[in-house]
């Protein structure tokens, strides 16, 4: 049994593998994959059913139930929602696992989880990854302005 | 309309996302689909032999405790009960369900016809280079009731 603690692992090796099988284009059809399966009745059904409030009521479960270190903002007003990551449990996880490296690329994966659902929602979404070594992101939610409207 | 600010320290909270059962699935599956039953075998192998390389060393050694530790602790995160003994060349233990096929059919999913490889393929994969040999005793496709046992190879 992989337990949901050795998840993280589990997953980067599952990066590396399909990555083996068939390029970084193989790692992307399964996050494509993944995030079409996996929240679509998550993520995507609460933004649909409460706007940008469904974003911060999924990521307050989440980032909680992963124990990470965060701050999220919402403002409703402007449908904003940004979280700053001070540390992430998953990359922090996998940093300190000395005898296994992470997967290259593994923080890509959240930013094209969440991009996929959440820009056809007409919400823009950015990441920034500078400092995703270190465990360290920030990211912003925002509705897209209505052009002439 | 005020800011509503979530400001949270690593701390505040227990690691234990069971959210996770479910994309381990989904990652199941996808290898399966796309890669077959021995594509399925092959990543589990890759990952266990990587993952699990202290306890393979510790189990390298000839001494059967680290195993008994380590399953212990698996299921106690997973705050799961299960049968266990150990003698220093025999380590039994078994469950009346699976925590992560339990999550799963909770939420509504059906587990992959290939979990049962995350017993199997991972605790072959661990003994493999050890003295040691694992033997999946019996597995419930439906619920993963099933019982586990490790034997010392000059004792079975």
């Amino acid at each position: 049994m992989i337990s949901c603690t050795q998840f993280i692992p589990a997953y980067s090796e599952g990066f590396k593998y399909l990555n083996k099988k068939g390029g970084k284009r193989e790692v992307v059809k399964f996050w494509e994959t993944l995030s079409d399966l996996y929240l679509t009745n998550s993520l995507k059904k609460q933004v649909e059913d409460k706007g940008i409030r469904g974003c911060y009521d999924y990521w307050e479960k989440a980032l909680n139930e992963e124990a990470a270190d965060f701050t999220m903002i919402l403002d409703e007003e402007s449908e904003t929602i940004e979280i700053n990551m001070h540390h992430c449990p998953s990359k922090g996880m996998l940093n300190q696992l000395s005898h296994m490296s992470p997967y290259e690329d593994y923080c890509e994966h959240c930013d094209l989880l969440y991009r996929r659902v959440l820009e056809p929602l007409g919400f823009t979404y950015m990441i920034d990854l500078s400092n995703c070594h270190k465990a360290v992101c920030r990211l912003v939610v925002t509705k897209k302005e209505i052009k002439g409207g | 309309m005020a800011l509503k600010i979530l400001d949270v320290r690593a701390a505040d909270n227990e690691y234990y996302h069971k959210d996770f059962h479910l994309s381990m699935n989904m990652l199941l599956d996808y290898i399966l689909e796309n890669y077959g039953n021995e594509g399925v075998i092959e990543y589990l192998n890759d990952f266990s032999k990587v993952y699990h390389k202290p306890l393979i060393d510790q189990l390298k050694k000839g001494n059967i405790q680290p195993l008994e530790t380590y399953i212990k602790e698996l299921y106690k995160k997973e705050k799961w009960e299960i049968k266990i003994s150990a003698t220093v060349d025999k380590l039994e233990f078994s469950i009346n369900s699976c925590p992560g096929m339990t999550y799963i059919l909770s939420k509504g999913k059906i587990p992959s016809t290939v979990y049962i490889e995350t017993y199997r393929t991972v605790y072959q994969s661990i003994c493999e280079k050890t003295p040691f040999i694992y033997e999946l005793k019996s597995f419930d496709k439906s619920s993963g009731k099933s019982s586990h046992v490790f034997t010392r190879r000059d004792n079975r």
